[in-house]
């Protein structure tokens, strides 16, 4: 082990331009890899919180008491959150809503209403049950912006994935060329090795070892760009995404796999192509 | 020891390089292999360590047939070889203890003792001065020196040398070609394929003689 290890740092010092290109591209990878993994990371939480979030607007008869309407209401499956909004404070949401038709809005003429959430699943029983009870006049639900964000979300991340696997594939590639440049200068190495009764374990061993260490070293440089580039961020979409996190441990796990399969099966690859024939 | 059983060698362009070899090497002995260039020397020696394939007929050695072992098999097979070559292929980028030490160093047993086999078999040869240099600082002759340690350092049973005077003058011809002699002595194979008719005169071996391909 020691000896493969020696070769491998012996091999990456040897062969430093072609060991930096690699390590430029699993850098790069591994920091696309965290940038776009937290973007799906993150709208999949954003969907899920927002998915709790559907509006359902109570308005009531005349002569309806909200305090027991909201009671009954919160009594219903499904009702994560009811609020009472008085007359008063629908003035001052439509006056926020619409600042330029001030004139427009009178407290007399904004009626007041019940507020529930609920989530989307759950929206539309809760809806026919809220219009089954005494008091209510009409329900509105505000779902139509969800399903054009879940859509949204859903292509975005479809994106993510086809960038990832676009820059793994190109990675591999760049990789399995890299090492394929070295291991033909190595040709006739690698065939005296055989001649000295060298097993294929023990002349691949080191290939795959400092395609580790690359991998290892890549993903390292990925994290720490992204820990930088994420403490940047994060301040900044925190304020429109709850919750945002730029680096999380299973991206992390998963980025320090990636990047060593990447230099591994690279680095396999191109000794299996580039010195097989004795 | 090593049995050519009608061996043949057909390239892919449908050149016969050998055909229908049939000889019997023993334990050893010293043998030379002769004949002119395109005679199919180099094929028969890298037919012995596994380096081509026969078309037909087979080879074995120790009574195994080499070109049905599968590679983890050939290479345990090729530790009891020593294989020098007319170019010397010394690796460049490293020294030449490092160059003499390679077997152990990819068996995984560059151990010390290893290491000191290397020294008295450097010193023996006049090439310790030079352990810590790279090869291209080397005379041919001790260049070729070097490539033989590595061939001996491991006391293997049979060494086999393609040409390996051919690029040296005459002096340094005889000195190699007593390294060879010495091994065996000490009870290695070998087979020396050579066209130099001096080092033939030199030992009374047997000489298996190739023409066209064939035994002669």
């Amino acid at each position: 082990m020691r000896t493969v290890l020696r070769e491998s740092f012996r091999d990456i010092k040897r062969h430093k331009r072609s060991s930096l290109l690699l390590a430029i591209v699993i850098s790069s990878a591994s920091f696309l890899f965290f940038i776009f993994s937290s973007v799906i990371y993150n709208l999949g939480n954003a969907e899920d919180m927002w998915s709790k979030q559907i509006r359902v607007s109570v308005f009531m008869t005349e002569g309806a008491d909200p305090q027991s309407l909201s009671e009954q209401i919160k009594g219903i499956n499904g009702v994560l959150e009811v609020n009472h909004i008085s007359p008063e404070q629908a003035l001052e949401i439509l006056k926020k809503r619409f600042p330029d038709e001030e004139v427009a809005f009178s407290p007399s003429s904004v009626p007041g209403y019940i507020e529930a959430r609920a989530s989307i699943d759950d929206v539309e029983a809760v809806k026919s049950s809220v219009l089954k009870l005494e008091g209510v006049d009409d329900v509105s639900l505000s779902s139509s912006w969800y399903k054009s964000l879940k859509d949204l979300i859903y292509f975005s991340a479809l994106f993510s994935i086809g960038i990832m696997v676009f820059v793994l594939s190109l990675s591999v590639l760049l990789v399995f060329y890299a090492v394929r440049i070295g291991v033909m200068e190595r040709r006739e190495e690698i065939q005296l090795m055989r001649l000295c009764g060298a097993t294929e374990w023990r002349i691949r061993s080191p290939y795959v070892a400092s395609g580790l260490i690359m991998g290892l070293f890549g993903a390292s440089v990925g994290a720490g760009l992204q820990y930088v580039f994420g403490s940047l961020v994060d301040r900044n979409l925190s304020q429109f995404i709850n919750g945002w996190v730029s680096l999380t441990l299973s991206q992390v796990l998963f980025v320090y796999l990636a990047s060593i399969f990447i230099g591994s099966f690279g680095n396999l690859m191109a000794f299996v192509r580039g010195a097989d024939a004795d | 020891m090593i049995h050519f059983r009608s061996a043949s060698k057909i390239y892919d362009n449908d050149v016969f390089a050998l055909k229908g070899i049939n000889t019997h090497i023993g334990k050893g002995e010293f043998v030379f292999v002769t004949g002119s260039s395109g005679a199919g020397k180099s094929t028969l020696l890298k037919m012995i360590y596994g380096g081509l394939k026969p078309s037909d007929g087979s080879i074995e050695v120790g009574g195994t047939p080499v070109e049905s072992l599968d590679p983890y098999k050939l290479a345990i097979l090729r530790r009891q070889m020593g294989i020098v070559f007319q170019d010397f292929k010394l690796l460049w980028d490293r020294t030449v203890l490092e160059n003499v030490c390679l077997p152990f160093s990819v068996w995984g047993k560059l151990t010390h003792e290893n290491k000191e086999i290397a020294e008295v078999m450097m010193k023996k040869f006049d090439i310790w001065k030079y352990r810590n240099e790279h090869p291209h600082k080397l005379s041919g002759g001790e260049q070729q020196k070097a490539a033989i340690c590595r061939a001996l350092v491991t006391s293997p049973w049979i060494l086999i040398a393609d040409e390996p005077t051919g690029n040296l003058d005459p002096d340094s011809a005889g000195e190699v070609f007593r390294m060879f002699y010495e091994a065996s002595q000490k009870g290695s194979t070998v087979i020396f394929a050579t066209h130099n008719e001096h080092l033939l005169s030199l030992h009374k071996g047997r000489v298996i003689k190739l023409d066209k391909g064939r035994l002669a």
